[in-house]
């Protein structure tokens, strides 16, 4: 018997009513064409659309049940926000693909230094000045005007908000007691630095008799530890942005100073002589603070908002553990940290139907009423008090987390998800990175300077001062069209480098002539020409 | 029967009909069997053969808003740019000598871990061997990726522990160029031998028993058995999957080699596809980025024909 009569006719309108119905799916998955409703009237009974896409919350369902999310939906009955949440993890891949396919949300998230650029290159976005000046009063008037400056091209301004919150918050966090234990104190000057690293790698800080202790850990590749390379009139920038400086009326790259070669020899003697933890340089990113956290190094290069956080996790396993946050050493070349500047925004692809509401709605949190709603960390009422008799928040004080004890965890649990920025990452950040608004009246930023005292130790504070008086941050305003072809070949071969070089693989006088050779050859002089015309 | 009948209309001899004619009267007669051909057919029109129009804008000069075809064109920019790369020509040589050295250590390894796997007798035994090395194959890279970076630790990685008890000096396996491509080929073989070694075994259990059964008559031992019956009816397995890898040849293997590598071990651990990411995809450069993904499919196509033709001279069964 043949098998062939048994697929009936039936059989085979079936198999033919499949394959067009999955293309029947296939054509309603399409994106829509843009419309030409913009600036038009809204039919009576429709709403508008908006979509933002942003990196805040761990999914998309948490940044939804977020309180910035919900407010804003109650806030604005006549708009349908469709909500379009990247991971933090995945935004740095999703974006370029974004701009790539012109998919761009109505109010698109992204970074200035990095994104902006190739967005104008595909002319996607459109200018925001005019809007900002009509729709963004409150925007406008706590934005420091520097903060523009990376977004304008040919004299035009192309974002929405940018962010309000520190530019810098990174310093030296140190064991406090294990410096007391050797006989150290905070050290003040590169050579100090130096001795200490040493003497916490060697002089058994912890007491246990073991060699096992390390000085600093390298923040993965050497890409962030910029307190060094200050100490000698040079840095590599925030995550290997690069560092620009005014050299005798002429902006320099400081990748290619005589300093930053000097930097390099300094550190690579720390490094053999055991003053460095040796899988720092090498281990992912995210794994950077883990040893400190165990009590196994004694120094760190991070946020000053995590001392606490910090401290926390030591005493777990060495309950006498201080930390507390130094000063950036001073070397033959000055000292500093770096900032990160301000590189977060939001803008307005071509595509968006209704950019006079975009601006409205973000201008609309950055309102006094509605900040001090969502300045605070936590869920409303549940990870933190919610709103006080004024309308304002209320964050629970580091003493009363402590006596909720389990309570508090379950706490934690419950909103752990929406708890990354916050659900909906806007400009504005919570407080500890963002100090109250310029606008806000005199009771209400009073409400919040009592409540950001309460809520960090003196040690934390301290920092935050330290990581403001020793902010430094590029003289480059903004890209340059020769970036997008040279920057990253820089960029990986200057991290090769310089990685290399403290590690003690290569040989740093031959490796620092092949790096200014490198940089010659492959666009080092036009970039540097280019940044120097804008 | 239906079948003979249609076979025999369909050739038999004496119709002299002309293509369309006879193209027509073949799908009528096998109407039922070219439909089933339908669903697959749009499947690799749609999301195979189509996008393909797609890689002209390696030639291009590639702008969102002038779209694909509206984009300038720009010859073989590009390329030229890729090849005039300083770390091109580095990239292209790392990727080589993982391709070859995968090529050399990973194909034939699953092939020796059925065959001995095909000789254990133990059930039990048998069962819990596979099981071992499957799992690995469940673990993601970036889990197998921190595992490894926290064996290999020079600060207190297990190995660097034992090296450093019989006296040794330790050693920073991950910041050493010299030591990237073989951690690489070696935790490609411990996590992925187990789970390549099932379609061998697969294999294995459909060689006619009778065939074994004859050899042993014939006075075959063990190690005969494997070398004249079990390697032959592998024989057609291997060549393929060797012939499909061989097409993925430059493709060494992005999220593992990602995953581990770092800025000190770069000089050996930058590869095409991480070369592409990097100054490709987080650029927005997706003309570019093309360009390299062109080069890399040529050579990948270039190779399975040579393959081919290479398996049909030496009389193995090929793929086309």
């Amino acid at each position: 018997m043949s098998a062939q009569p048994k697929f009936t006719r039936r059989q085979a309108l079936k198999l033919m009513g499949v394959g067009t119905f999955s293309a029947y799916l296939a054509a309603c998955a399409a994106p829509a064409g843009s419309s030409d409703m913009a600036d038009s009237e809204m039919p009576a009974g429709e709403k508008k659309t908006i979509s933002i896409s942003h990196i805040g919350g761990g999914s998309v369902e948490a940044s939804e049940k977020s309180q910035r999310m919900m407010l804003l939906r109650a806030n604005f009955p006549d708009i349908e926000f469709e909500n379009r949440w990247v991971s933090y993890a995945g935004y740095l891949d999703k974006i370029p693909v974004q701009i790539a396919s012109g998919d761009l949300a109505d109010l698109q998230f992204c970074n200035a230094f990095n994104d902006i650029p190739l967005m104008m290159e595909n002319q996607i976005i459109i200018e925001t000045g005019p809007l900002l000046e009509q729709f963004g009063k409150n925007i406008l008037a706590v934005t420091p005007e520097p903060a523009w400056a990376s977004t304008i091209y040919d004299g035009k301004q192309y974002a929405v908000t940018h962010n309000v919150y520190d530019l810098n918050n990174m310093c030296a966090h140190y064991r406090a007691d294990w410096l007391d234990k050797l006989g150290l104190g905070l050290p003040q000057t590169i050579d100090e630095y130096g001795e200490v690293m040493r003497a916490f790698s060697h002089g058994d800080p912890d007491g246990n008799g073991q060699d096992d202790t390390y000085g600093r850990l390298l923040y993965n590749s050497v890409r962030f530890d910029d307190d060094f390379f200050h100490a000698f009139g040079v840095a590599v920038g925030h995550h290997l942005n690069g560092f620009w400086r005014d050299r005798d009326g002429r902006l320099e790259l400081d990748w290619v100073q005589p300093g930053m070669k000097d930097a390099l020899a300094w550190m690579s003697s720390v490094w053999a002589d055991g003053g460095f933890h040796p899988d720092s340089i090498s281990i992912p990113l995210g794994q950077k603070d883990n040893a400190f956290h165990a009590g196994i190094a004694g120094n760190v290069y991070s946020g000053w908002p995590s001392i606490d956080f910090a401290q926390n996790k030591i005493r777990a396993v060495a309950p006498d553990a201080v930390v507390m946050a130094g000063p950036a050493p001073e070397g033959p070349g000055g000292s500093g940290y770096t900032g990160e500047g301000w590189p977060w925004t939001f803008v307005i692809p071509i595509t968006a139907q209704w950019p006079e509401d975009c601006v409205s709605v973000i201008d609309w949190f950055f309102t006094p009423d509605v900040a001090s709603q969502i300045l605070c960390e936590g869920v409303l009422g549940v990870t933190n008090k919610g709103l006080n008799e004024n309308g304002w928040c209320v964050e629970y004080t580091p003493e009363e987390k402590a006596a909720m004890g389990d309570e508090w965890t379950q706490k934690q649990n419950e909103v752990q998800d929406i708890n990354v920025f916050w659900g909906l990452w806007l400009t504005i950040g919570t407080l500890g990175g963002t100090q109250p608004f310029p606008t806000f009246p005199p009771d209400m930023k009073k409400h919040f300077d009592d409540m950001l005292a309460a809520k960090y130790s003196e040690n934390a504070l301290a920092g935050r001062d330290i990581s403001q008086e020793y902010r430094r941050l590029t003289a480059k305003a903004r890209p340059v069209s020769s970036e997008k072809e040279f920057w990253p070949t820089l960029q990986t071969r200057f991290g090769e480098f310089i990685s290399q070089a403290v590690a003690g693989t290569i040989d740093i006088d031959q490796g620092w002539s092949e790096w200014l050779d490198f940089f010659e050859k492959n666009g080092g002089p036009l970039l540097t020409e280019q940044v120097n015309e804008i | 029967m239906a079948t003979s009948a249609v076979s025999k209309s369909a050739g038999s001899p004496g119709r002299n009909r002309g293509f369309w004619a006879q193209f027509l009267f073949n799908a009528w007669t096998y109407r039922y069997l070219y439909l089933m051909l339908v669903l697959p057919f749009v499947f690799f029109a749609v999301f195979r053969f189509y996008p393909m129009w797609g890689n002209v804008i390696a030639f291009k000069k590639y702008q969102l808003m002038h779209g694909i075809w509206g984009s300038q064109w720009v010859g073989l920019k590009h390329f030229n740019t890729l090849f005039d790369d300083p770390a091109f020509l580095r990239v292209l040589r790392n990727t080589v000598s993982i391709a070859v050295f995968k090529m050399l250590f990973t194909f034939p390894a699953p092939i020796i871990l059925a065959l001995f796997v095909n000789e254990v007798r133990h059930m039990a035994y048998k069962r819990f061997v596979q099981t071992v090395v499957y799992v690995p194959h469940f673990l993601s890279w970036v889990i197998y990726g921190a595992i490894l970076y926290i064996v290999l630790s020079p600060a207190n990685g297990i190995v660097n522990n034992i090296i450093s008890s019989l006296g040794m000096e330790k050693v920073a396996f991950f910041q050493k160029p010299g030591y990237f491509q073989p951690i690489v080929i070696i935790s490609s073989l411990l996590k992925e031998t187990g789970w390549a070694a099932i379609i061998y075994l697969a294999t294995i259990s459909t060689i006619d028993l009778t065939l074994y059964e004859a050899a042993i008559i014939d006075g075959a031992n063990r190690w005969q058995l494997m070398r004249y019956v079990t390697l032959p009816g592998l024989a057609m397995t291997i060549v393929t999957l060797f012939i499909l890898q061989i097409g993925f040849f430059l493709n060494v293997g992005f999220e593992q080699i990602f995953i581990l590598q770092n800025n000190m071990v770069l000089t050996t651990a930058d590869v095409i596809e991480t070369f592409i990411y990097r100054v490709g995809i987080r650029q927005a450069r997706f003309d570019f980025t093309t360009a390299a993904g062109l080069f890399n499919g040529l050579v990948g196509m270039v190779l399975v024909l040579l393959a081919d033709r290479l398996a049909k001279r030496l009389d193995l069964p090929g793929i086309f």
